[in-house]
């Protein structure tokens, strides 16, 4: 290596370690409005507890229903956010997300099997609300369309974090590390529910 | 390169030939091809923009895209069964329909990419009827919305003959997708995901639609 080379790897490293924050992603245009989609349902934490324990339930409840949850759940609440974009009023929105929590949370804990219709109609339920919490606080300058892929795969990567984690009760005594799980959930639930978080 | 072919190296020998050749020829150049139209330039571009519309646009796009992945659920020659309709439904479409709708086409159309979308997802197996109708519809009201308000051989050949290109590329590549994947891995999750996809399909429509409701002059 030339002594010029050094100095030139030595530099792009310096400036490297001295970056600052990438300003070109303002939240416009299509990559803003991906990410805006993308890290809407993933940094709210009430709603990350949910739809991971859509994914734990769908593990619970075995096929069908671990495929058919994360289904319905993005569909519906996709449609839950189309009525928050149009400025449709929900009532106890915030209720209904935490509520969502607390709910799924204890079916995971008491693995509670119930017929996939039932599973499939309390899930998209509640997925309404989620829904229209996030199109309700959509920012304006994102890019609709990006903003829906983001938002989309966002969901559906919480599902799929869900399952994998689900996936444990086909392990000795997973299912007690999966329900362990459930009940953690319902108090995150629980605490946003009775103002606690 | 002097010092190598010096030494008797055959690769340098091929190396040094071809150096030569390609000077010569950067001495001579001609046209770029590849962005030069001077002789149909015009066409091309018209051909292009055509089939931009269908291939491009999201809210045509994604609709086509959902009527590929039904087909391709539907069975392995799902396309090829509803093709004949579905160039029928394009043309009428196209040529009869196109000059009477309005701007109400591009919700209508998405709604129904939506219903097809959700067909896809939530059926497990689907009954013919829903793939022959999905595709008919989905070919009148695609032509309809490409040609939107635009009277009967107004524009081009060549930017019509794009756009049936693209109405028919758009469909054709997803369905072949689906099925192609679905033939080659015959696991049955392969067949999940691909319901999760259309599902992901459906509901990016729903909020396109309700972004086009709410604010159509922000997706204008």
């Amino acid at each position: 290596m030339t002594k010029r080379s050094v100095l030139v790897s030595s530099l792009t490293f310096a400036f490297a370690l001295a970056s600052s924050q990438v300003m070109a992603h303002t939240g416009e245009g299509i990559t803003g409005g991906f990410l805006s989609g993308l890290t809407h349902p993933i940094l709210g934490f009430d709603h990350v507890v949910a739809m991971v324990a859509v994914g734990l339930w769908g593990a619970f409840l075995g096929r069908p229903a671990i495929f058919i949850l994360p289904i319905v759940f993005p569909l519906v609440m996709a449609f839950g956010g189309a009525l928050g974009v149009m400025g449709v009023p929900l009532p106890a929105v915030e209720i209904g997300i935490a509520l969502s929590g607390v709910v799924l949370g204890l079916l995971v804990l008491f693995a509670v099997k119930a017929p996939l219709w039932i599973a499939a109609v309390l899930v998209g339920a509640f997925a309404i609300f989620h829904g229209h919490a996030h199109g309700t606080e959509l920012p304006n300058a994102a890019n609709p369309f990006a903003y829906g892929i983001g938002f989309v795969i966002g969901t559906g990567f919480l599902h799929l974090v869900g399952i994998f984690i689900g996936e444990a009760v086909r392990l000795p005594k997973g299912q007690y590390i999966v329900r362990a799980a459930g009940a953690v959930i319902a108090a995150i639930g629980g605490a946003f529910l009775f103002g606690f978080a | 390169m002097i010092k190598l072919v010096s030494g008797g190296s055959q690769w340098a020998a091929r190396f040094r030939h071809s150096a030569v050749v390609t000077a010569v020829f950067s001495l001579t150049p001609s046209s770029a091809f590849a962005h030069a139209f001077s002789a149909g330039a015009d066409k091309y571009a018209q051909f292009l923009e055509g089939s931009a519309v269908a291939i491009t646009v999201p809210s045509m796009m994604l609709p086509l895209a959902a009527l590929g992945v039904l087909l391709g659920l539907w069975r392995q020659d799902g396309m090829v069964k509803v093709w004949p309709l579905y160039l029928v439904t394009v043309l009428i479409g196209g040529g009869g329909l196109a000059p009477f709708v309005e701007a109400w086409i591009i919700p209508a159309f998405i709604g129904l990419g939506l219903l097809v979308a959700t067909a896809a997802a939530l059926a497990p197996k689907l009954p013919s009827v829903v793939a022959f109708l999905g595709a008919g519809l989905t070919g009148l009201a695609g032509a309809s919305t490409a040609l939107e308000g635009h009277a009967f051989l107004e524009l081009p050949f060549f930017t019509y003959l794009g756009i049936f290109f693209g109405l028919n590329l758009t469909v054709a590549f997803s369905a072949a997708v689906v099925s192609a994947s679905l033939q080659k891995w015959s696991v049955g999750w392969l067949r999940i995901a691909w319901r999760v996809a259309a599902s992901w399909i459906a509901a990016i429509l729903v909020l396109y639609l309700a972004f086009l409701i709410s604010a159509p002059d922000v997706l204008s």
